[in-house]
């Protein structure tokens, strides 16, 4: 025992605690944030519909310029913006519900739920629209 | 030290916020369903349906709960990232927020419907 006196403990290869450098990141934690930060987009989107029901409530011509800004392509992308992170934060807060009755806490499960409301979020948004737009008759189904 | 911190008042905003999302369930696949039924329609067409009674008061309960909702999510992640004083007079600008665009968005149903 005595020759291991002779090493300085100080220069010892240390034990390292996960880094952020190399910490391979679960799926379940990207849900997590992304909740989050979805939430708080939702949050400031109240405000557009604040907007959209006042314009409406003003009359036609306060309704018209809603419809220009909504409708150029950075309002539409906003937009767009705004209806992935409802159906995601819809989706994953289904999730989160599920786990409040005690479904799907397994981590294999976690994970691969995960995924399934990533992928999921993305395909709803896009169907709905495609549909919008079918709607509006700007495409032909 | 109090102040609606999470650690005494924090089952109640913990079922406040499982109440409120699943409330809107429902309500969230009525704004995306309408939203997109309306596509492209006129002032005139969104005001006959804000002015229907079913879909107003749909309108009325999504700007209520979801508002509520929001003030609740906005909460954690203050008291999250935050601390006092910050945090106490962030969660007062939460409140005077969203009361803001509630009251906007409720004067604009009212406005239509009477």
């Amino acid at each position: 025992m005595a020759d291991k006196q002779t090493v300085n403990p100080a220069l010892r290869p240390r034990p390292v605690s996960p880094h952020l450098q190399i910490y391979r990141w679960p799926v379940t934690m990207a849900t997590s944030i992304v909740h989050r930060v979805t939430g708080v987009g939702l949050s400031l989107a109240a405000i557009i519909l604040a907007w959209w029901l006042l314009s409406a409530a003003l009359g036609p011509g306060t309704y018209d310029v809603f419809t220009d800004v909504a409708g150029h392509w950075f309002g539409q992308l906003v937009l767009f913006g705004i209806t992935w992170a409802l159906v995601y934060h819809f989706l994953n807060g289904i999730r989160h519900l599920m786990w409040d009755f005690g479904y799907g806490f397994a981590v294999p499960t976690a994970a691969s739920n995960s995924i399934i409301v990533i992928s999921l979020s993305v395909v709803v948004t896009i169907v709905v629209w495609i549909l919008g737009y079918w709607v509006k008759g700007d495409l032909a189904l | 030290m109090s102040g609606g911190s999470s650690h005494d008042r924090g089952t109640g905003h913990f079922v406040r916020e499982r109440l409120t999302s699943f409330l809107l369930i429902p309500l969230t696949v009525w704004i995306i369903a309408t939203l997109v039924a309306y596509a492209g329609a006129d002032h005139a067409a969104v005001v006959a349906l804000l002015t229907d009674p079913i879909n107003g008061i749909l309108m009325t309960a999504l700007v209520v709960i979801g508002l509520y909702h929001s003030v609740l999510g906005v909460q954690v992640v203050v008291e999250d990232y935050f601390f006092d004083p910050q945090r106490r007079a962030l969660l007062i600008v939460n409140w005077i927020a969203h009361l803001l665009v509630g009251a906007v968005c409720l004067y604009a149903i009212a406005r239509l419907v009477f």
